[in-house]
């Protein structure tokens, strides 16, 4: 809306414009940087997918840091397929930005971050505890080690078309998985509007997928570590996705990149999908009558528990080549300390992973200007309490991290759901590829 | 002629820098040296070293966190090569790399004999085809997954109002294996195929008229004369089209990473995704080496062979 | 020539007709796709139903506002013609002596150096950015398009040596002969004869490393973050891909602004860059 491209530009002109000119690559914020005595604090982090937050992170946040701690900051946005290449580029050249943000754990990149487990303790010590999602995405049990800290992260709750589980008498949505499969089925029967759950190459099928097999007690590892993918469980979990596919999906599914379940659902096309709430954010902007039908809910129950998977992990390390360290925990502490103005910012994108660093987080949600009903995302109170990691109940070490980038478990369920592949056979490949990654990272010593 | 007034009158002639190197005219081999080595050293220092350290780093435990590597000889070749995703993506990268080649070539050499007569609008037609060659590709991928969209096709939109097809049987092409690997193929031969064609015009103009007389005079049909005479005088500049494009094929991933990702089901998977998705990804740098690198011993036969047949059969 | 009706040549003109207007339809469409899109509304583009090769709203401006107002595409824009530039220039300073020593002046080991030139042009992109961003690092070039400048002619050099050898080795020695004779020296010779009647050949290397750099996107992805330093292969998606939502008609916009101009410049020089092409490739 008009306010929203205001803001977008002014967003570009604090970030580039600005820099062009001064005539030098980088964003810079603080003005008089020319004084010797000061010191810079290089930030790397995503293109935030609400502008609006860019806009305040740099323009204003950063700058206000900077002054109180007369420090230039310079921030620099990348995309997000950007972010692991240019990572591995700076540990090459042990050069690079003092505060680098991951949108996931970076478990692999351990050997060459600072620990973080001070930064934990000034944290705990002023805010209490975080969740315990957030340690099991930043911490390494085998080498003792914080590789990462991480101030929040993105739920992945389920999106449903209100008017259309209105009419089969579900006006909150479905409640558990075998409802998605059998009221989905009978939706797309009656209105022609499929369930779009993914089974492609991409993040928002990795995490819905990962979402169903933790409902259904079927796990990529046990809570020490050790690979348990080869369960009964897990094949039953195949076997339910191949199902829920082939009543109620179409193969759209298979052609899928992080984008489409977006737009589908924003094109009235399907009846229920997993995403962050990207999607009825768009919505709101683009179509905000269907933003109307579209509404949120918890994380469905299966055959065990009823759990759902953070979306986007935001993930910060300092590289130990970093040349601003201290600068760099310090900007973390206080950016977490004070994550209220980040979550209303981000227009709630973001979750705390520290609970009283929002201590009116019920009330925020309860009553958002842009969403219909006001209390559209008072569903996620309790968020907080439901999200959990990639490779729960372990943690999200490397060989998990690198299982997940390497597609091998939407693989997995695509092939099954396909036909292509026998629910037996596609797990036993999967089983075969997870042991040999797994084998891999113990032997580095890593797992 | 006296050596000396040979050099006082090029003294004369060229300017100063040319007079410093003049002591080199007599040494063709040392001014030969003289003249290759910024490339070389270039070569060296740019492709030469980096290349040899990812060599090295595929012998290695590196991960992308990792700064002390160990060497483990040929054990992460070993722990690929039976891996079926391994083997799914050596038979995919020859799948897209010889499918999209072929296409190319026989596409180019049909549109470059078509654009070899004069008509009218020629400028305008050449300008259209010339097109993809010079889109930025990260943007022209972009494109075409938005002429594939498994909602808003173009495509079948059209072939739904031309009554060919109905809206609950709407081909999805990122999402079945052989049209996914046909739809890549496809984005891919467009990308290559105004530079094919380009080439391949510059071997049929290059083919002197009074080839093409002897051939009408001996009476050779249209067939006969394209395969018996036009093709063969064609082939090594065609070669060297196939050999520019098979390398684009084998190593760039742009095009798979946009439009799939490897998907459906790693049915579109190809050594340069796999090897991105392992190594920097998923952090086991090593592999993704290993993966980069078993191509090359391939490839570089593959070159070596097309570049010494393109050199022997000099025809004109 | 037996018989030559006028039937049978309408016919050979329909079928070529029908074979030049299928190809431009393939490498076309996509083209008048991206210019329809760019000026279509977000709700125009994404209703189901609509026909989408009509406007069914109001065409608006809004999607090139974003893209020339809220990105730095205009920068993207100067930023990869810079390079571009830059590279032709150090690939032509590279390649044009080198490919000359390998076709006159290294004999036989010449050819085995000029195939070894060539073999360099095949090592992928994904695995030479990890080593090279070290060396980027050393050079203190990071984040600047100064890095690109350095490498991108890694990619230029070889293939371009290697066509340029082609290229001199079919002007007929005599040529340096008569100029070496006339006082010149062989380097003198090389400069102000062959380089002069080697136009087609430099106009080839010219057209096409130009090309390869305005494609490039591994190491731009790798070696640049900030966002007035990017070339428009990398900026472009960065900023109008906002987490999973696609910015269509700006960056259809983008990538058809992008190509247009490059491609009416091109079409000059086609003729030329096919003369250059043949000598090059063959010899």
């Amino acid at each position: 809306m008009p306010e929203q491209r205001v803001n977008r530009r002014q967003f570009i002109k604090a970030t580039g414009a600005g820099a062009l000119a001064t005539g030098i690559g980088a964003n810079i914020i603080v003005p008089g940087r020319a004084r010797a005595a000061k010191k810079t604090l290089k930030i790397l982090q995503w293109v935030h997918f609400v502008p609006v937050y860019d806009e305040w992170f740099n323009k204003k946040l950063a700058k206000e840091w900077g002054e109180k701690n007369d420090t230039e900051v310079i921030v620099d946005n990348i995309g997000i397929a950007g972010i692991n290449p240019r990572a591995t580029a700076e540990v090459s050249a042990q050069k690079g930005h003092d505060l680098f943000l991951f949108n996931w754990p970076p478990p692999s990149f351990e050997e060459q971050t600072v620990d973080m487990k001070d930064v934990y303790q000034e944290v705990e010590k002023k805010i209490g505890k975080p969740i315990d999602l957030c340690i099991k995405s930043t911490y390494n049990p085998k080498t003792k080690k914080y590789f990462a800290f991480s101030p929040s992260f993105t739920p992945d709750p389920v999106n449903y078309r209100q008017d259309l589980w209105s009419q089969v008498g579900m006006p909150n949505g479905p409640k558990t998985w075998d409802e998605v499969r059998t009221v989905g089925a009978k939706i797309k029967k009656q209105f022609g509007n499929p369930v779009g759950i993914g089974l492609a190459n991409e993040i928002d099928t990795a995490m819905a997928l990962r979402t169903i097999m933790y409902a259904h007690g079927s796990h990529e590892q046990d809570a020490a570590g050790n690979l348990t993918l080869n369960s009964k469980q897990t094949l039953e979990t195949i076997k339910f996705v191949k199902a829920l596919f082939q009543e109620t999906m179409t193969d759209e599914v298979f052609t899928w990149d992080a984008s489409s379940n977006n737009r589908a659902m924003i094109a009235g096309k399907l009846s229920l999908a997993l995403n962050a709430i990207s999607i009825t954010r768009t919505a709101e902007k683009e179509n905000p009558e269907n933003s109307k039908k579209i509404q949120l809910t918890k994380a469905l129950k299966g055959s065990v528990r009823a759990i759902g998977l953070e979306h986007v992990m935001q993930c910060y390390v300092v590289w130990k080549f970093s040349e601003n360290i201290d600068g760099a925990k310090k900007f973390l502490v206080d950016y977490t300390t004070n994550f209220r103005q980040a979550f209303v910012a981000g227009e709630f994108y973001d979750f705390p992973c520290w609970p009283k660093s929002v201590p009116d987080i019920s009330k925020l949600i309860a009553n958002d200007p842009k969403g219909h009903p006001a209390d559209k995302y008072k569903v996620l109170d309790d968020v907080l309490e439901w999200a959990t990691n990639v490779g729960y109940p372990g943690y999200a070490n490397a060989a998990i991290d690198e299982i997940y980038s390497t597609w091998v478990l939407n693989v997995m369920f695509a092939k099954a759901a396909s036909g292509a592949a026998s629910p037996e056979d596609a797990l036993k490949e999967a089983d075969a590829q997870c042991r040999r990654i797994f084998g891999k990272w113990k032997e580095k010593k890593m797992v | 002629m006296s050596h000396d007034t040979v050099t006082s009158e090029a003294h004369a002639r060229a300017p100063a820098r040319t007079r410093r190197l003049a002591f080199l005219i007599d040494r063709p081999q040392w001014l030969g040296a003289v003249m290759i080595a910024p490339a070389v050293l270039y070569i060296a220092l740019v492709v030469g070293l980096p290349f040899f350290l990812a060599l090295y780093y595929s012998l290695t435990d590196i991960t992308a966190g990792s700064r002390t590597l160990e060497f483990v000889g040929l054990r992460n070749f070993a722990a690929i090569i039976d891996t079926p995703k391994f083997q799914t993506a050596v038979q995919n990268t020859f799948i897209f790399a010889i499918g999209s080649q072929v296409v190319v070539i026989v596409l180019a050499t049909v549109l470059a004999l078509a654009l070899m007569k004069d008509f009218r609008g020629k400028w305008l037609v050449r300008l259209l085809i010339l097109l993809p060659w010079v889109a930025p590709m990260s943007l022209g991928s972009i494109g075409w997954l938005w002429i594939f969209d498994s909602i808003y096709s173009v495509i079948n939109w059209t072939l739904e109002a031309a009554g060919l097809i109905t809206a609950d049987d709407w081909p999805m092409y990122l999402g079945k294996p052989y049209l996914a690997m046909a739809s890549v193929i496809t984005v891919h031969v467009w990308r290559l195929l105004p530079l094919a064609t380009v080439i391949l015009l510059a071997g049929l103009t290059s083919i002197p008229k009074e080839i093409h007389d002897a051939a009408q005079v001996d009476g050779a049909g249209f067939w006969r004369h394209l395969f018996q005479v036009t093709l063969p005088l064609v082939r090594p500049i065609m070669l060297v089209a196939t050999l520019f494009g098979l390398v684009f094929a084998f190593t760039d991933m742009i095009v798979i990473f946009v439009l799939t990702r490897g998907g459906p089901y790693d049915t579109t998977q190809v050594l340069s995704t796999l090897a991105f998705f392992t190594g920097i990804q998923g952090g086991d740098l090593a592999e993704g080496a290993a993966i980069a690198v078993s191509l090359f011993p391939m490839l570089m036969a593959v070159a070596i062979v097309f570049l010494r047949i393109a050199r022997r059969t000099e025809v004109i | 020539m037996a018989h030559p009706g006028w039937a049978r040549r309408a016919a050979g003109r329909t079928a070529h007709a029908g074979i030049i207007g299928a190809f431009m339809l393939f490498t076309a469409f996509p083209f008048y796709w991206m210019l329809i899109t760019t000026f279509k509304s977000t709700g125009d583009l994404l209703r189901r139903g609509n026909n989408p090769f009509i406007y069914n709203e109001a065409p608006t401006l809004e999607n090139l506002r974003v893209l020339f107002q809220d990105t730095l595409y205009v920068r993207w824009l100067w930023n990869t013609a810079f390079v571009g530039v830059v590279v032709v220039a150090i690939t032509l300073a590279l390649a044009l002596p080198a490919g000359y020593a390998l076709a006159r002046l290294t004999g036989r080991w010449g050819e085995q150096l000029g195939i070894g030139i060539f073999l360099t042009y095949l090592v992928p992109p994904t695995l030479l950015f990890i080593p090279l961003s070290r060396l980027i690092a050393i050079l203190g070039l990071q984040d600047s398009l100064w890095s690109l400048v350095l490498v991108y002619p890694s990619f230029t050099v070889p293939f371009c040596t290697w066509l340029l050898m082609g290229f001199f080795k079919a002007i007929p020695p005599d040529v340096e002969e008569a100029a070496m004779i006339d006082g010149l020296s062989r380097f003198g010779a090389f400069v102000r004869v062959v380089i002069p009647i080697s136009v087609a050949g430099i106009l080839t290397v010219i057209i096409f490393s130009f090309t390869l750099v305005t494609q490039e996107f591994v190491y731009a992805l790798t070696f640049i973050s900030s966002a007035s330093q990017y070339t428009v292969s990398v900026g472009v998606p960065t900023f109008l891909v906002r987490g999973d939502v696609y910015f269509w008609g700006s960056l259809m916009a983008a990538c058809f602004i992008a190509s247009v101009p490059i491609a009416i410049l091109y079409n000059f020089f086609v003729d030329r860059f096919i003369a250059g092409f043949t000598v090059g490739a063959i010899k």
